[in-house]
């Protein structure tokens, strides 16, 4: 089943008077399930083919379908509230909220999807073993490496179990090691709870870690291949 | 949970939100002091013209208001006296025959007021005999009690004999002799300086006022209320003879008054204004600051209106609390000034005194003024706390979290 439907997708920004067609007709489908990375040079329309498919920007023409639901018919309000009950998001940074632990943090998209109490501990607890940040659940973000936030992001992205998850390069402000970490929790993630990942990224040692590869050029998928692992 | 999420907000830039809080703190303890003290100096005048000789209410002819003549009489008889102990809103009453006259010691002269009063009738209104400073209160023909100013400018002393020289009802001279067996301080300074005061009958008999009184200066059950039981009195009066309430008779005062509420509502408007460009400040600080995190929050799915909501619990909790602070300080101190009074000394005292104020600094316990301290501070800081509520609103979160 597709849990990603997009067609003829296509974003024309206008700059300082230049027009800029950042994603040019890009038709793609993620199935259920996948663990799937955008690749492409910088500026060639990575974060907003992701910001239209996560509901985040709306495209200028074509669909985009979320689990069977057209996001262009949706209103501002409810594409928030769709959002939150049916994407997860990791950011490259900024992810987290300063004030709250690192356990409040992954705790907090189920708290505003209002899930009972005795869930929502069971779950994060998991979560954060799963992430391997049991040890630090009270530390607020400040004192957490850069690596150990984008795993606590992770958690919070997969907490509410989301039809999928959107990364948008989140490893480019780890170093190798802090990288390597992440990428394997969000692929024994994906095998173990079957949720459906779709990252961008630079990173080839990241690309290597994927097992479907599209690549964008100038706003348009120039090569979309499935690796055999 | 939100709560939780606005307390700790509150705290993540705790220099931040002390200063905010000392701001407010400040300005609230700034203006409440000014208004109570500018309240009560206002108080100290009211009480001493009005609580001291003028009375908080009287009856005289409609005329008397506009030029207080010996010749405007009102009745003074057992009908309007069975009337007076009729009205339950009314304790006491004096009536009183006030004449002018110059007023003759040796070489020195005054110009001052006679007034002819019952010393008891007066008494239970006034309580004069207590500002007694020498001698005692007058009961007899060719007795009088001088004001303490005119006893000095006249260099009159107990058992001094003075001359007064005026013009009596319809045109008759008055000329009398007394002996002076009273000396009186007057709280209002300008009274203190021109009042003598003889029996009833000695003013009727020296003014040739045969019949009625010039005033009936009257004690309310409620002198606070004066204005509102004046108004239902009214009702039983029929002109030219009416009944007055101190602002009535004392429209300069009661104009003051009223000017220095306005400069209170001003003063504390200027305050307020700086109040809310710290408020405001801190609040742009803020948004600048928490931009990128409240376009993360919209994009992970919270709702604007949820996130609204934490800044305004946030900015009203500063605003509750700083105010709060500020009354910690502001009620205390208010308080003291209250009860013990600062007596001014020295140059200050001197332009004060010019002025006909007394040099005493007394606060005023008003609860007017604390409630609306409160009102504005809150009033200030709802109306700012809209503005994220604003931003939130037209926020793109993609935008918000490019930063
Ligand atoms: N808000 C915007 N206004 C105008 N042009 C924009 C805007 N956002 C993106 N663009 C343009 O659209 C094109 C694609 O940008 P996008 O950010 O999607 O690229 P990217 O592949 O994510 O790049 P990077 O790898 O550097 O993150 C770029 O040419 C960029 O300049
Ligand atoms: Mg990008």
């Amino acid at each position: 089943m597709n849990v990603v439907e997009t067609q003829n997708l296509e974003k024309l920004f206008i700059d300082a008077g230049t027009e800029v067609r950042a994603v040019d007709g890009v038709s793609i489908n993620v199935e259920e399930g996948e663990f799937t990375a955008i690749v492409g040079p910088s500026g060639s329309g990575k974060t907003t083919l992701l910001n239209m498919i996560g509901g985040l920007d709306n495209p200028t023409k074509g669909k985009v379908q979320v689990d069977k639901v057209e996001l262009t018919e949706l209103s501002k309000n409810e594409l928030i509230d769709f959002r939150l009950k049916n994407i997860g998001f990791v950011f490259q940074s900024y992810n987290l909220i300063p004030v709250l632990t690192a356990y409040e943090n992954v705790e907090f998209v189920m708290l505003l999807q209002g899930r009972d109490p005795k869930e929502r501990k069971a779950r994060v607890n998991e979560l954060l073993v799963a992430v391997g940040i049991a040890d630090k659940a009270k530390n607020r973000p400040s004192k957490l490496s850069g690596g150990q936030q984008q795993r606590v992001a992770v958690a919070r992205a997969l907490a509410p179990k989301p039809k999928f998850i959107i990364a948008d390069e989140p490893t480019a402000n780890l170093d190798s090691k802090s990288a390597s970490t992440l990428l394997d929790i969000m692929q024994q993630l994906n095998e173990k709870e079957g949720i459906t990942f779709l990252f961008s990224t630079h990173d080839q040692r990241v690309i290597d870690r994927a097992r479907r590869v599209v690549t964008l050029t100038d706003g348009k998928i120039t090569e979309d291949k499935i690796v055999d692992v | 949970m939100l709560l939780r999420l606005a307390w700790r907000n509150i705290w993540r830039n705790k220099r931040r939100t002390l200063i905010t809080l000392g701001m407010i703190q400040f300005a609230v303890v700034l203006a409440t002091l000014m208004a109570t003290i500018r309240d009560g100096i206002m108080d100290i005048q009211v009480e001493n013209v009005v609580g001291g000789y003028q009375g908080y209410a009287a009856i005289n002819d409609t005329g008397y208001v506009e030029e207080p003549s010996i010749d405007y009489i009102v009745p003074y008889n057992d009908s309007v006296q069975s009337f007076l102990k009729s009205q339950n809103l009314i304790k006491s009453y004096s009536p009183r025959i006030i004449g002018g006259g110059i007023i003759t010691r040796g070489e020195k002269f005054k110009i001052g007021r006679i007034v002819g009063v019952n010393p008891a009738l007066e008494d239970s209104l006034t309580h004069f005999s207590k500002n007694l400073v020498k001698g005692r209160m007058h009961h007899s023909i060719g007795e009088v009690v001088l004001g303490l100013g005119l006893a000095e400018r006249l260099k009159a002393d107990l058992d001094s004999v003075v001359f007064i020289t005026g013009m009596g009802y319809q045109g008759n001279t008055a000329n009398l002799m007394l002996k002076v067996v009273g000396i009186i301080k007057l709280s209002n300074i300008q009274e203190n300086k021109r009042l003598a005061f003889v029996t009833l009958e000695e003013a009727r008999e020296g003014f040739a006022l045969y019949e009625g009184v010039n005033q009936i200066v009257l004690g309310l059950r409620d002198n606070t209320k004066a204005k509102q039981s004046v108004k239902k009195l009214k009702k039983q009066f029929t002109d030219p003879v009416q009944i007055y309430s101190w602002n009535e008779l004392n429209v300069p005062l009661y104009m003051l008054v009223e000017v220095n509420d306005a400069v209170n509502i001003i003063v504390s408007a200027m305050l307020y204004f700086i109040i809310s460009f710290g408020l405001f400040g801190t609040i742009l600080m803020m948004l600048a600051e928490r931009k990128r995190e409240f376009g993360m929050l919209i994009a992970i799915g919270m709702k604007k209106s949820k996130l609204s909501y934490i800044t305004y619990l946030e900015n009203t909790f500063m605003a509750i609390f700083g105010t709060a602070l500020g009354f910690v300080i502001a009620i205390p101190v208010v308080y003291y000034l209250n009860q013990n009074p600062v007596t001014l000394t020295g140059r200050n005292a001197e332009d004060i005194a010019k002025f006909g104020f007394e040099p005493l600094v007394r606060t005023s316990m008003n609860f007017n003024i604390f409630m609306w301290q409160a009102i504005s501070v809150l009033g200030i800081s709802l109306f700012f706390s809209l503005y994220p509520i604003l931003k939130i609103r037209s926020m793109n979160e993609n935008k918000a979290m490019k930063g």
